[in-house]
């Protein structure tokens, strides 16, 4: 028994390349002979995790010291699961199949609040105690990536977590723990000395004492060591910031199997229901010349057959053209594929769609997120139905014939008018194509209107708004069902049984440990997947609880209120949250940031285009 | 147009990886190694390169044939070799690169050194497996996509021998029908243990192929 049985269990179940390691480019280090060992652990399947660009960024750059390894692990697919309980395989890594719980840091990245019972699930099978306060060695759990602003639910089974851009602090804190294990120190000594760090966060070094009506009174630090308000670590100059020249390239195929260029972070848009948008102020860019390098390399180091640029817009670049066309230039003559995610309605270049054209043609997706100008003026998503529309125009005449169109139900202040706009735009999207004279002749129109369940989010103007209620979301996707007539428009929605516990996840508090443990004892996990995904079973842990979940969902909070992240700094200020929440109950729009600084209060990071 | 031919050994994990991620490996070798492969005319252009026999996902492979084509001749075949060695995984390597003479076709044999372990022991399974190789026909059930037929695959075990046995740990020395005329999976002759050796209960396996040959077991292009 043991992981000498993974040949075995490796014959019996689905897809075993995704548990074998080995790929090119992937890097395996003596294990016995590295001072510091860190587990980077991605809490879905491996088709899933290998598709993260924190998780490549942080493993080829840890790899790249000295005296510290980085080894992949993700959670094992239930057949696979089944046969390591079985067989008593435990969690191990892929590059040198070493058992999880013998490495020093074991790092989770925290994406989205589904995963959580899928930590659990894999600290379980690396046989690590689930709860900080239980374990005892040299071996240290800790959490990153954009939920870890509000990792509370997660406190208990978090040594530490690294707020924001980890490419600094991550070394900091392996020489910490180097020169800690040498010395023989105690955990809580290890613990305080890196909670010294900016952008770390020791929960235990806090406690949150609660009122009768179970909102938070008060946040206290008990241990001086740690900072008042744990601030969030960016990045300032992305241009010198370590970015790999390879990446392991997977023998499965996974879910975005193409080069991810990371060309800036940060947003100036300020959607008012877009977490992104805040907590990855203030907007950085990469230059045009590194921009190319990095493409030159990594095209060359991994055969891809694909670049996509990343960022939260892509089109928001300065020099958004320039890169396009250079990068046309380098890719073209190799017939790499150039692709372009997160486009605006607003900034569309007509030569350049003409361009991308030249390699791939498909379809063409936009987020104008709301049905009315109305309730866009309330988001601020600042795009007309002029500008949709227009782009359109120019697509179909280009000869697309497929377009994507996303919303959001239940932003607040929403009613059904708004509901019943959003047919009405995909309508006009159909009009304009009718009419369009040079549109493509071979294939039919096709538009698809996808709408996903609002869910308020830390650190946004929203942070206090409630969800709806299931049946009114239910209420206004059957009203939209009924208002699109078209029969060249598709409507899909989401189930909102997920987003509601997304919403309670995403704004709980500490007194949620419980109720994640007790769902993991009752077998949750994978709960962002239909097919794990039992409502019911979640319902139930509640109730044994005795913890009502609209309490954090649904619950319209006061200004006034302690919110369980008012501890944690991600440098936008309380006082420019609640004005804009202000400005959105008046439907007053915001400028983008590039326009001239709206005050958010960013610049306290010490970086940026903003500063 | 440059053909080729290469010789290749996927061992340890990588006998994990299936005939396709395969293929989608070699493209991105050949890429990262700076060969220019020729591609296919048409519609949707596909770099030209084929396996005539995959070895199954979970089997080791000792020396595979994979047939390719360069867009030009300006490379040495043994600087390919080098080329793609110094970029696949630790698990691959290139054996030979050189310039194919017979059709992959002629291949129908598959060479099989295959260790098991049973659950019960088995103190006789030698007698039992001589009784197989006298009887006249070993019928076994085979699943297609649609239905599960019996076949007789008898005449399709040239070499089935037991080599190492210690009641509970066996290992076989084994040469089985490949490619056209009738592909005959190790699974199939477990199959055949279990409906033909009382109390065979299969515990774990290790199945690695040694080499593919022509009939006359000699080696393609030799």
């Amino acid at each position: 028994m043991g992981i000498e049985m993974l040949n075995k269990a490796l014959n019996e179940i689905q897809k075993p390349a995704r548990y074998i390691g080995g790929e090119i480019n992937s890097i395996a280090k003596d294990f016995a002979k590295t001072p510091c060992r860190v587990a980077f652990c991605f809490p879905d399947v491996y088709d899933i995790g290998m598709s993260h660009l924190g998780m490549k960024i942080l493993y080829h750059m840890l790899n790249n010291e000295n005296d510290c390894l980085c080894e992949r692990v993700f959670a094992p697919w239930s057949d696979m699961e089944e046969k390591m309980r079985e067989y008593d395989i435990p969690l191990y890594s892929l590059e040198t199949k070493t058992p999880v719980k013998e490495f020093d840091l074991i790092g989770f990245t925290l994406q989205y609040e589904m995963s959580y019972t899928n930590i659990l699930n894999m600290l379980e099978l690396a046989g690590v105690p689930l709860l900080a306060k239980d374990r005892t060695d040299t071996t240290f759990v800790c959490f990153g990536g954009p939920c870890s602003y509000n990792c509370e639910p997660l406190a208990d089974f978090a040594d530490f977590v690294m707020l924001g851009a980890g490419e600094e602090v991550f070394v900091e804190v392996k020489d910490k723990y180097i020169e800690w294990k040498k010395r023989g120190g105690s955990r809580l000594e290890f613990l305080e000395e890196i909670a010294r760090l900016e952008g770390i966060y020791v929960p235990s070094f806090y406690d949150v004492i609660y009122n009768e009506d179970n909102t938070v009174k008060e946040i206290k630090r008990n241990n001086e060591n740690a900072a008042e308000k744990p601030r969030k670590r960016i990045i300032k100059d992305m241009d010198s910031v370590y970015f790999p020249d390879r990446l392991v390239i997977p023998f499965s195929e996974i879910v975005h199997d193409r080069i991810p260029l990371e060309i800036f972070r940060g947003c100036t848009r300020g959607c008012r229901f877009c977490q992104a948008g805040f907590i990855y102020r203030p907007v950085r860019e990469k230059s045009v010349e590194k921009l190319k390098e990095q493409a030159i390399k990594l095209i060359e180091n991994t055969g891809y057959e694909e670049i996509s640029l990343t960022s939260l817009s892509s089109s928001d670049y300065s020099e958004f053209n320039r890169l396009a066309d250079e990068l046309l230039e380098i890719t073209e003559p190799k017939m790499v594929n150039l692709a372009l995610p997160s486009l605006r309605v607003d900034n569309f270049s007509v030569d350049l769609m003409k361009r991308i054209q030249k390699v791939r043609k498909s379809g063409l997706t936009f987020a104008p997120e709301a049905g009315t100008q109305r309730l866009r003026d309330i988001i601020n998503k600042n795009v007309t139905e002029e500008q949709l529309l227009n782009t359109v125009n120019i697509a179909f005449s280009n000869g697309w014939s497929t377009i994507k169109l996303y919303y959001m139900i239940g932003l607040p202040l929403e009613t059904m008018d708004d509901v019943r706009g959003i047919a009405d735009m995909a309508s006009k999207v159909v009009d304009v194509y009718n009419k369009c004279e040079h549109k493509g002749k071979n294939k039919g129109l096709k538009v698809t209107v996808s709408t996903s369940t609002f869910v308020p989010k830390p650190f946004t103007p929203f942070q206090w708004d409630a969800q709806d209620f299931e049946e009114t979301v239910i209420e206004k996707q059957n009203e939209l069902k009924q208002t699109i007539k078209r029969k060249q428009i598709t409507y899909n929605w989401h189930e909102s049984k997920v987003s509601f516990l997304e919403a309670v996840f995403a704004r709980g508090d500490r007194r949620l440990c419980n109720v994640l443990l007790k769902a993991h004892e009752k077998g949750c996990r994978f709960d962002s997947w239909d097919e794990f995904f039992d409502y019911d079973v979640w319902m139930q842990v509640f109730d044994e609880c005795g913890i009502d979940p609209h309490f954090y969902a649904t619950r319209k909070r006061e200004f006034e209120e302690v919110l369980p992240w008012s501890h944690i700094d991600v440098g936008i200020s309380e006082k420019y949250l609640i004005s804009e929440r202000n400005k959105a109950e008046q439907g007053i729009t915001t400028r983008d940031c590039r326009e001239g600084c709206t005050g958010c209060g960013a610049t306290v990071l010490g970086g940026g285009d903003c500063v | 147009m440059y053909k080729l031919r290469l010789s290749f050994s996927k061992t340890g994990y990588a006998k994990f990886v299936s005939h396709l991620d395969l293929m989608r490996m070699f493209q991105r070798v050949f890429r990262i190694a700076g060969i220019e492969m020729a591609f296919s005319q048409g519609f949707n252009p596909h770099p030209i390169m084929s396996i005539g026999n995959p070895v199954p996902t979970g089997v080791v492979g000792m020396e595979e044939y994979m047939d390719f084509s360069l867009k030009d001749e300006n490379m040495s075949v043994t600087e390919i070799k080098d080329r793609l060695n110094a970029v696949l995984p630790v698990d691959f390597k290139i054996l030979n690169v050189w310039e194919p003479v017979e059709s992959m076709n002629l291949i129908n044999k598959a060479h099989y050194k295959v260790t098991i372990k049973v659950k019960k022991e088995l103190p006789n399974l030698g007698e039992y497996i001589q009784a197989l190789k006298v009887k006249d026909d070993i019928v076994v059930a085979k699943k297609t996509k649609r239905s599960i037929s019996n076949v007789d695959i008898k005449p399709w075990i040239y070499k089935l021998d037991l080599t190492d046995a210690d009641g509970y740990n066996f290992e076989f020395d084994m040469v089985l029908s490949v490619g056209g005329n009738f592909n005959l999976k190790v699974n199939s002759v477990f199959d055949a243990f279990v409906k033909y050796v009382p109390d065979f209960d299969l515990e774990e396996y290790t199945i690695t192929r040694l080499g593919l040959f022509k009939d006359n077991m000699t080696k393609i292009d030799s």
